[in-house]
């Protein structure tokens, strides 16, 4: 698998991602995993505009995206993939996708949530799913912009 | 490290700075001068000035060719100085600065302020989405 960046993002694909993050990573094909996005036409439009000139999309549902990625449907592209929140990723694991690391990037607030840094905010449920990924190997990262230091995730998430 | 100086009339310099800022976190290499109501050409080049007599190297965006701002830094560069300077500035060739640096590629900042520019409408209306299910 060519999976050159996973991140965290609850715009999807914004500024910070489409402008930033992809050329940083030079990646070729952005995919998106999200159940919902992928069966809405409007949204799976919105990605599509935000989505950079030469650049290639995929908005997948968990268990499509999981069977392309485990028959190597991506091996010779540079694969950046965003998810609104871990669940996602922690579903993809166990059908089986490797990630060595998932970097969490926005994470917005709701009346549910708390707050961890000032861009990220959990839930209890996202706090069990970044467990699980924890304790399944897979290294959680927090780093807004290329430019910033990558903190440890899970020390964050346990001090806050 | 080069530098990006941006200059306007009124606080367009200052506020896309903090919005380039907002997209890609703290810029220290990237300044903005501000031509305020009260000034002429004298005062906004004594700022120019001020700022850029410590600088190796910078590029300079203006808000509009023909401006009081691109006029003055116009002036200097055929009175000789060594300056870039690119008028119609706008934030995708302050994202252009910032990922050309990043990455280590020569910026084109008329390309990237061009490719930027859509009507939104058509380019939903020549929209094949034949690949986003892939």
């Amino acid at each position: 698998m060519s999976i050159i960046g996973v991140r965290i993002d609850g715009r999807l694909i914004h500024g910070q991602v489409a402008n930033l993050w992809t050329t940083k990573l030079n990646a070729s094909r952005i995919m998106v995993v999200d159940d919902d996005v992928a069966k809405n036409d409007i949204e799976k439009s919105g990605l599509k505009l935000a989505t950079p000139a030469g650049v290639k999309l995929s908005v997948l549902p968990v268990e499509k995206a999981a069977a392309n990625l485990l028959a190597g449907k991506y091996d010779t592209q540079r694969l950046f993939i965003v998810a609104k929140r871990p669940q996602p990723y922690l579903e993809l694991v166990k059908l089986g996708v490797k990630f060595e690391t998932i970097n969490v990037g926005n994470m917005s607030q709701s009346d549910v949530t708390r707050s961890i840094t000032h861009s990220i905010n959990v839930t209890d449920d996202d706090v069990k799913a970044f467990e699980e990924l924890d304790a399944a190997g897979v290294k959680l990262t927090a780093q807004m912009v290329p430019s910033d230091t990558a903190s440890d995730f899970m020390n964050l998430l346990r001090k806050g | 490290m080069t530098e990006l100086v941006l200059i306007s009339h009124g606080s367009f310099s200052v506020e896309l700075l903090k919005s380039a800022e907002m997209i890609m976190g703290p810029q220290d290499n990237i300044h903005a001068i501000p031509l305020l109501p009260s000034e002429g050409q004298e005062d906004f080049l004594a700022k120019f000035d001020a700022l850029v007599k410590d600088f190796d190297d910078y590029v300079v965006f203006a808000d509009l060719l023909g401006g009081t701002p691109a006029n003055t830094i116009s002036k200097q560069i055929m009175l000789g100085r060594d300056i870039q300077l690119y008028t119609g500035m706008n934030l995708p060739m302050v994202i252009e600065f910032v990922n050309s640096s990043l990455v280590g590629t020569d910026p084109d900042y008329i390309t990237a302020a061009q490719n930027a520019i859509v009507n939104v409408n058509d380019v939903l209306a020549a929209d094949d989405d034949d690949e986003d299910d892939e």
